[in-house]
């Protein structure tokens, strides 16, 4: 069967309960805590200041491969219980109201109360038995660099604090310029991938650590849908908040969309190996079964609607 | 090549991210502002010489070393990540960068709203 992502304003209220339930269910068994804790160490190291050793899914070409391959792994694990459930996406382009079906309590659960910011409504408030069990607590000695246990704090319930740190959703022309943009990535293959340089990164632009001179600030589009919902989505343990793969869902529909307006480009960069980054055809940590090559057509494994 | 270089190289370039970004309160020395990127690292750097530093912020102690880039609250260590002269994340804020290290302390005090820090997050330099 043909999975097909959509926009959650498509969603049947029927599709939205199944995709809820699916998600609960997932969480219920441990896997979505597995991957809560999957990304928090590889995002760690990937932001690591260090002499060696690769940034696989941040600052990195690898942005998009990387998290395709992540959100694959949530969906397939949620089709486990409801063969019908696909993730749905959040175009925050227009879809930028806090009254938005997106944060019913059907569905993603509103913005965190005033003190707080304790979310308390839908199906991942704490009191409606959502509770964060990763990045909560510590385990064993070993430096967190290495066991991915990067304790934030000792709340188990999940915070939003929407429009607070960051007021402004992305918007259609950041959008659309970026993904005007007709080289993929390019040197360092990092956070300052176009700095003093004409040719300009797809990936650090979507990213949102790199801008065009009429753009005021930094942190746009992948950066700013984490700073304006706030709370987890701001911090280390990110994923803890569901929106986190709808965000991602976005990002990587965009990057669909980057790829069938540029057919003629490089679609992946680097393609000769490299010390810190993946190459066309590593394979990615840290699973080492597909690399950017495999990833790059998402008909295999989904479409978009 | 340091993020310094790389800023200081790119006036005139095409992207225009001059300073980093994500200030908290802008205008106190050590916190560092908008347009005062390397004034703020050699505050750093001076600072650094001093030995520790210590504040009261919404009545939780931050304390800052920056010989070795680490930044605790009440006592307790904040997952800190240096990008380069001027440009940090925390456990508390990952998708933004601050100028400073205080200013990652700031921000994590105003994210936590009370709540601690617990034991176990380090920065990365082990």
């Amino acid at each position: 069967m043909v999975h097909v992502r959509k926009n959650h304003l498509d969603m049947s209220a029927n599709e939205k309960r199944r995709f809820v339930r699916a998600l609960r269910k997932v969480k219920e068994v441990g896997i979505y805590d597995e991957l809560v804790g999957l990304h928090i160490r590889i995002n760690s190291g990937d932001y690591l200041d260090k002499d060696k050793g690769k940034r696989w899914g941040h600052m990195s070409p690898g942005l998009f491969p990387w998290h395709r391959q992540y959100l694959l792994l949530l969906e397939r694990a949620m089709q486990r219980f409801d063969p019908t459930v696909t993730l749905p996406y959040w175009d925050w382009t227009k879809d930028q109201s806090q009254d938005s079906p997106l944060w019913g309590d059907d569905f993603m659960g509103g913005n965190g109360r005033p003190g707080d910011r304790q979310v308390m409504t839908g199906p991942f408030a704490r009191c409606n038995g959502w509770k964060l069990n990763i990045s909560v607590i510590p385990v064993g000695d070993e430096h967190p660099a290495f066991n991915g246990h990067y304790t934030a704090d000792d709340r188990d319930y999940l915070v939003r604090d929407m429009g607070t740190v960051n007021p402004h959703l992305p918007t259609a022309k950041e959008m659309a310029d970026t993904l005007a943009l007709t080289t993929y990535d390019t040197p360092p293959y990092n956070y300052t991938s176009g700095y003093g340089s004409e040719t300009q990164s797809l990936r650090n632009h979507l990213e949102g650590y790199a801008k065009f001179p009429h753009e005021a600030e930094l942190g746009k589009l992948h950066g700013a849908g984490h700073t304006w919902v706030g709370g987890h989505m701001l911090y280390i343990g990110s994923p803890n908040d569901p929106i986190f793969f709808m965000h991602h869902c976005f990002i990587d529909k965009l990057w669909t969309i980057w790829q069938q307006t540029h057919p003629d480009v490089p679609q992946y960069l680097p393609v000769d190996k490299h010390p810190e980054v993946p190459s066309l055809h590593t394979k990615l940590a840290p699973w080492y079964t597909m690399s950017p090559a495999d990833l790059l057509d998402h008909q295999k494994y989904y479409r978009y609607a | 090549m340091n993020r310094r270089n790389v800023v200081k190289g790119m006036a005139g370039g095409v992207a225009a991210a001059a300073v980093p970004f994500g200030i908290i309160e802008a205008g106190r020395d050590r916190i560092g502002a908008r347009d005062g990127a390397d004034d703020t690292a050699d505050a750093q750097a001076g600072a650094a010489r001093q030995g520790p530093y210590s504040e009261t912020y919404k009545g939780r102690t931050i304390t800052v070393s920056d010989a070795d880039d680490t930044v605790h609250i009440d006592g307790k260590q904040l997952h800190l990540m240096k990008m380069g002269d001027g440009a940090y994340l925390s456990a508390m804020c990952h998708y933004r960068m601050a100028p400073t290290p205080l200013a990652t302390g700031r921000q994590a005090v105003d994210e936590l709203r009370g709540a601690n820090l617990l034991p176990g997050g380090g920065s990365h330099h082990a």
